[in-house]
């Protein structure tokens, strides 16, 4: 009873390390000394042995045995739950912010603002020649050359459009940082 | 101390992921998730105990850090910010259902059979005591993992199962690491003791 109490009182210091020697999260000194306590002591090693198959038996308990579900599921799952709000403005913040940085970007921007106002010159009511008696006969009158300047909200970048029913004729401008304010001709001036 | 905070998240490899998050993008949220979603099915479970169960917890856990991912400070890494985050997701959940069901829930820990892994099926059916033998020692190790205390079962199953290094454990816990060893040594010489005829 006396040398079992004696190897107790010898094998406490190590008994609270030992299950941070099994993880091999002890400082390398500390580990070596437990290596060779271990050597030693048939008691101890018994009680890391225990240790070893108690953490078996809790993954075993606890471990997730079954086939977790694919990752794709999952994430289709997760995103179908996010608020319509804050997925739409996420993706609409992103793209915003993507345009802005690449230059591609404005210029395919501007050029979408350059359609709208095109389509906008040929749809509207006061680009069209309008006929008005003068005397016994009609005589189409054709407005002033139009001029529109647009600010596209992208820095540096903005378009110009003069178009001319009478001579047939449209011009647009691009301008943007890299072109300091030089204008960009279209592949066509006088018919668009 | 800014310096300092600056290193700190300079030291978290999700870092740049976290920022692009944080500006609304979804691609790199959808990273993230990808990276640790198995890793947050096994914590979930770990607890929860039932897979339909964690899923829902893993899918909370994700919806709460996204919402919540501006006022991540940078502090702990954010691999440990999710951890926590899920981890109470499940301890509330458990709570919940042990709140609407006690009585189940108890018969659960008196008689319960483990869920079935569905490999050991055929030995069960070869060895039949064998099987009777090992599922009467998985419910008595259920049975000692819930007498530990909730910081006592979350240290173990966190070293066990997840296979997390102390310092992991300390910062998902919120203490020392010398805190999480004395910890695992309480718990694993109350599972000693209990499970002693079985050793």
């Amino acid at each position: 009873m006396n040398r079992e109490r004696q190897d107790i009182d010898r094998c406490e210091p190590f008994r609270s390390r030992l299950g941070a020697w099994l993880d091999r999260e002890l400082p390398a000194g500390e580990q070596r000394e437990m290596d060779s306590h271990l050597s030693a002591c048939p008691g101890c090693r018994k009680v890391a042995e225990e240790y070893r198959t108690m953490a078996g038996w809790v993954r075993r308990s606890r471990g997730l045995e079954s086939v977790v579900p694919p990752v794709e599921v999952f994430w289709q799952r997760l995103w179908s739950s996010l608020p319509e709000r804050k997925k739409g403005w996420g993706f609409l913040r992103q793209t915003l912010q993507q345009w802005a940085r690449q230059p591609r970007y404005q210029l395919a921007l501007a050029g979408a603002i350059v359609l709208v106002i095109l389509a906008t010159v040929f749809l509207s009511d006061r680009r069209a020649a309008v006929e008005v008696p003068s005397g016994d006969a009609t005589v189409a009158v054709d407005y002033e050359p139009m001029v529109e300047s647009i600010e596209t909200g992208v820095p540096g970048a903005s378009v110009m459009v003069y178009h001319s029913e009478k001579e047939n004729l449209t011009v647009v401008w691009l301008f943007t940082e890299n072109t300091s304010g030089g204008s960009l001709p279209t592949p066509s001036e006088r018919h668009i | 101390m800014k310096a300092k905070k600056e290193k700190d998240r300079s030291r978290d490899e999700d870092f740049p992921l976290v920022e692009r998050c944080r500006q609304g993008d979804s691609e790199a949220f959808e990273l993230l998730v990808r990276k640790y979603y198995e890793r947050m099915m096994r914590t979930a479970y770990s607890v929860v105990r039932r897979q339909e169960d964690a899923l829902d917890v893993v899918q909370n856990g994700f919806l709460k850090a996204y919402q919540s991912i501006a006022k991540f400070s940078g502090k702990s890494s954010f691999s440990t910010w999710l951890y926590r985050i899920v981890i109470n997701q499940a301890i509330d959940w458990k709570r919940k259902a042990a709140r609407q069901d006690a009585a189940s829930l108890h018969s659960d820990l008196d008689g319960k059979v483990p869920q079935v892994d569905q490999g050991a099926l055929p030995q069960a059916l070869e060895n039949p005591r064998q099987a009777a033998f090992d599922s009467e020692r998985e419910a008595r190790v259920e049975q000692c993992l819930e007498h530990l205390s909730p910081e006592h079962q979350q240290a173990i199953l966190l070293r066990e199962v997840q296979g997390l290094s102390y310092q992991e454990i300390a910062e998902i816990m919120g203490c020392r690491v010398g805190t999480v060893m004395s910890r695992l040594y309480y718990a694993r010489e109350a599972l000693r003791a209990r499970l002693k005829e079985w050793l």
